[in-house]
């Protein structure tokens, strides 16, 4: 299993892996910036999962996010963005890009792995209740 | 290497070229299936707004939202002084987005280490920044730095715990 993590701030990356305790046969590529994201797809990388930061230098998450889904040999990635983000508009465009979660910085261990690991065991997004069912 | 190209390039040459390319591309990798190339089906705009307001909820009643690791830790210990000095560069600088910035990431890395009166001051100085109160940042970056050195011992203590562990 593969996973890929972009963000510019290692102990935030850190903090992901520790609160998603990820099995050791888990192959976790963890790079600084959009651009550095792309590369490494691009060069053959095969994820079953993306998490990326939505600020980033270079190529930030939404531009990233957005590469990915015009691209078709990328555009099937599974994406989770994280941000500490939480205004409607950032929501919206996000959710305009097929995104199959988001995670609130700073992390909560809690909230992470029950989000993360129901795509890591069989591709399912979990999707919360709707505010107006 | 796939082809050779001389220069100045004809324009025929270099159409038959990417022919060349493209057909080796497309005979060399597996033809693209619509089903399993498809984006995967995404959260709707509800659903997000619901998730993120359920994680605020959560995070607001989390006194600690990870149990940090002497990795961790360690790593905060070498990123958070890096982050003052932004914030002071960024105030000598008159620069309130650097500031903004600092003091941002500095608030998210002091929650994960369990650092809550760093962070509480690095919401403060987010706060200064944004509403560009430049006159309150200079004593707020110094509380913050004051209340780091105070913690970096405990903090140093529980690295050597973890690493002896």
């Amino acid at each position: 299993m593969k996973l890929l993590i972009a963000d510019d701030d290692k102990v935030s990356r850190t903090a992901l892996r520790e609160a998603l305790a990820l099995p050791a046969d888990c192959d976790v590529y963890e790079v600084d910036d959009g651009q550095a994201a792309l590369d490494i797809l691009c060069d053959g990388l095969k994820p079953e999962l993306c998490i990326f930061d939505v600020k980033m230098p270079r190529v930030d998450g939404v531009e990233l996010l957005q590469r990915i889904r015009r691209d078709p040999h990328l555009k099937h990635l599974k994406i989770v963005m994280t941000s500490a983000a939480r205004d409607r508009d950032t929501i919206i465009t996000l959710a305009k890009l097929q995104i199959s979660g988001y995670l609130l910085k700073p992390y909560d261990a809690a909230k992470v792995k029950p989000l993360i690991q129901p795509i890591l065991a069989n591709g399912e997004t979990p999707r919360p209740a709707s505010r107006n069912p | 290497m796939n082809d050779y190209l001389t220069k100045p390039t004809p324009l025929p040459e270099m159409d038959a070229a990417l022919c060349r390319a493209w057909k080796h591309r497309s005979s060399s990798q597996p033809p693209v299936q619509n089903s399993s190339r498809r984006e995967p089906p995404g959260l709707s705009v509800e659903e997000l707004l619901a998730s993120v307001e359920e994680a605020v909820t959560a995070q607001n009643s989390s006194e600690r939202l990870i149990q940090p690791s002497a990795k961790l830790t360690q790593l905060y210990l070498e990123e958070a002084p890096r982050r003052l000095a932004e914030m002071r560069a960024g105030y000598a600088d008159r620069d309130l987005t650097k500031i903004a910035h600092a003091a941002h990431v500095l608030k998210g890395n002091s929650r994960y280490a369990g650092a809550d009166d760093v962070a509480k001051i690095a919401t403060e100085v987010l706060r200064a920044a944004e509403a560009q109160r430049t006159d309150a940042i200079e004593s707020l970056v110094s509380a913050a730095e004051s209340a780091f050195d105070k913690l970096k011992p405990e903090l140093l203590s529980r690295v050597n715990q973890g690493d002896t562990a």
